[in-house]
């Protein structure tokens, strides 16, 4: 399963596995992830886990801002909306959420797939 | 010299800032008006031996049947050339294979292919996998290839945007590499050449990590010192993050022999 883990400032927070359906996060309390943190909007980006569109039994991973005031960002990059790749780190605020998932790692070399 | 135009080549791979070896190989040969890159995969080493066991067949099957006549009869038009390159590809894919089975520190290894031919006023561009040839003609640098990649072929059927395409995680999954099936069609296709034309070869290494305009600034800059020029598209792979082995060759067709 891939999750994200939640840091600030490098401090640990929490792992937040990831399963299909999709996570908000954001400052309101009605956020499935709520952030403290004044530069984090109200509803500030949406984390989407659905069946993979590229090889069966996995899982593809978007973020997705929701108009944040101050965006958010992968990899240092404004982002409206992403597919997260093995480690990728996503930051909203001073918050931080790295993506770790075992089952794409692989595909960071070239890899053959081959139709039947 | 079965071309009509005199060709310059020139190429360099390099191991790149993130791998501890390189897996890429290149050869060329002026006089046949041949270019050879191959991108090889395999844990351990196995993937130097697939990419460069694929460019020795190729040259060793290649290059005596381009230095004389071809007996071979054009074929569901395609030109003799272009089903020489067809022939010589399956016959490397089957070396690879072969040895692939044979030595288990070889097992799973493959290589990607990108080739270009020369004859007459015309070049067959070739190619597996997602190592690609790129055409620079005027200001304008065309990729002549296809990526045969899972992200490619979703793109072309239109289940994902262009959008999506880019940085995409499975950007590294390829549908057809050398050695990894007893057979193999590579893609061949055929285009004219006219002096004044630069071919690219590369290999991911290099088109991952540099845009196509930047790769078109570089070779724009070389005023045909194509040897630095593959050194500053290194360069600047390199200087870019260098995640993977890079690798190009540069063919430069010049006026009537």
């Amino acid at each position: 399963m891939p999750k994200l883990v939640h840091t600030r400032d490098g401090q640990f927070l929490e792992d937040i596995i990831l399963q299909e359906g999709s996570l908000l996060i954001g400052r309101r309390p009605d956020c499935d992830i709520r952030v403290d943190d004044e530069t984090v909007s109200g509803h500030h980006a949406l984390v989407t886990v659905a069946p993979s569109a590229y090889m069966e039994g996995l899982l593809d991973v978007h973020v997705e801002d929701q108009g944040s005031t101050n965006g958010t960002m992968v990899n240092g990059k404004p982002v409206k909306r992403h597919m997260l790749k093995h480690g990728e780190v996503v930051k909203i605020g001073s918050h931080e959420f790295a993506m770790v998932d075992e089952s794409t790692r692989g595909f960071e070399t070239t890899t053959v797939i081959l139709p039947d | 010299m079965i071309a009509k135009y005199s060709l310059h080549m020139a190429g360099m791979t390099d191991t790149g800032r993130a791998r501890d070896h390189n897996e890429d190989a290149i050869a060329w040969d002026v006089e046949q008006g041949l270019a050879l890159l191959a991108d090889g995969m395999g844990g351990h080493k196995a993937g130097d031996v697939a990419s460069q066991l694929s460019l020795e067949q190729l040259q060793t099957i290649l290059l005596p049947a381009l230095a004389k006549p071809l007996r071979l009869r054009p074929n569901k038009g395609m030109s003799k050339y272009a089903t020489l390159v067809r022939r010589a590809v399956n016959k490397a894919n089957a070396a690879v294979f072969d040895q692939a089975e044979a030595n288990p520190a070889c097992k799973g290894m493959g290589t990607t292919l990108a080739l270009v031919l020369f004859y007459d006023d015309k070049v067959v561009v070739g190619h597996v996998g997602d190592s690609r040839v790129y055409r620079l003609r005027g200001r304008s640098l065309e990729p002549m290839t296809a990526d045969h990649s899972l992200v490619r072929e979703l793109l072309e059927q239109g289940a994902i945007s262009a959008e999506e395409a880019e940085n995409n995680p499975y950007s590294h999954v390829i549908t057809k590499a050398v050695g990894v099936r007893p057979k193999v069609v590579a893609e061949v296709r055929e285009f004219p050449a006219q002096p004044g034309d630069v071919f690219l070869l590369c290999s991911d290494g290099l088109t991952d990590m540099v845009d196509d305009d930047t790769i078109a600034d570089c070779l724009l800059a070389a005023a045909g010192n194509w040897q630095r020029a593959a050194q500053r598209l290194i360069d600047v792979a390199n200087n870019n993050g260098g995640r993977d082995n890079i690798s190009v060759v540069l063919v430069a067709v010049a006026g009537p022999c």
